[in-house]
């Protein structure tokens, strides 16, 4: 019969394993539209965007945090519509990849 | 004369000094907690966004928290519970839904799989410690602190929650 204190840190260290895989790994996720947004250094790209009660509230106008995946940051984003998107933006949104993964 | 500052450069120095202090220090570790405490990618992202836009708003008397680390996990975990809350009512699925739950499988085998099982039926709570005790090397005292609960209620999540994922491996 093993140990239960080696069972104990047996566990423990298969939930650090565990633990480390499932917050690393962010899943692809599609809910919906994916408009154009752009970050404070002026990237652009697509997201998910959800609508939420408190996002309408802020002061600030139509806003959220998020991952930039062009520049490998967390900012505050707007969203852009279509018709100001540059042609060179929308080239290099048809080019690069969506804003998931996240790290 | 006096220096004329116009709201908007207000608003871009503080949305700055924001970013500084609050996205770029704890974002990341705060997503990485929500992963841990809901199941659903998508809920963790916004329940981090709506920790971040609470904490926007309180930027005016930041300076003043005591440990805003401990704040951001405070309302980062209340965030979680509530979408995990409105997660667990929803009885119909979209079929983008459906994608998310299909994506939600990890790539895990033999015993790691059996402690994904187990791991859904930890609730809100016994996850944040979990987390916070096994990724965050925290003692249990400093998990409560994060937490804003007693170090008592916090041992007994983190039992029970090392218990649960036990009995799951020693069935299997």
């Amino acid at each position: 019969m093993s140990d239960p204190g080696s069972l104990d840190e047996e566990v423990k260290q298969m939930a650090r394993d565990y633990l480390d895989h499932r917050t690393r790994r962010v899943a692809l996720f599609y809910l919906g539209p994916r408009p154009v947004v752009r970050c404070r250094r002026g990237h652009v790209f697509t997201t998910t965007w959800v609508w939420g009660g408190s996002l309408k509230g802020i002061r600030l106008g139509p806003l959220r945090f998020q991952h930039c995946p062009v520049g490998n940051h967390w900012t505050l984003v707007h969203r852009v519509p279509y018709s100001e998107v540059t042609e060179e933006e929308a080239r290099s949104l048809a080019a690069q990849h969506p804003d998931v993964p996240i790290p | 004369m006096g220096l004329t500052i116009t709201p908007v450069t207000v608003q871009a120095s503080e949305e700055a000094a924001f970013e500084s202090a609050v996205v770029a220090a704890h974002a990341e570790r705060l997503l990485r907690l929500a992963l841990a405490v809901v199941d659903d990618p998508g809920e963790a992202q916004d329940a981090v966004q709506e920790t971040l836009l609470v904490a926007w708003r309180h930027w005016p008397s930041w300076a003043r928290l005591a440990n805003p680390s401990a704040w951001l996990t405070r309302v980062c975990v209340r965030q979680c519970v509530r979408r995990r809350r409105r997660l667990q009512r929803r009885v119909f699925w979209s079929p983008g839904q459906w994608a998310v739950a299909r994506a939600q499988v990890p790539e895990l085998d033999g015993r790691l799989l059996d402690l994904h099982r187990a791991y859904r039926h930890l609730s809100p709570s016994q996850r944040a410690v979990l987390y916070l005790h096994l990724q965050e090397g925290l003692t249990v005292e400093s998990c409560a602190g994060q937490l804003g609960i007693r170090p008592g209620t916090a041992r007994s999540h983190l039992g029970r929650a090392l218990s649960k994922l036990r009995k799951e491996l020693l069935d299997v």
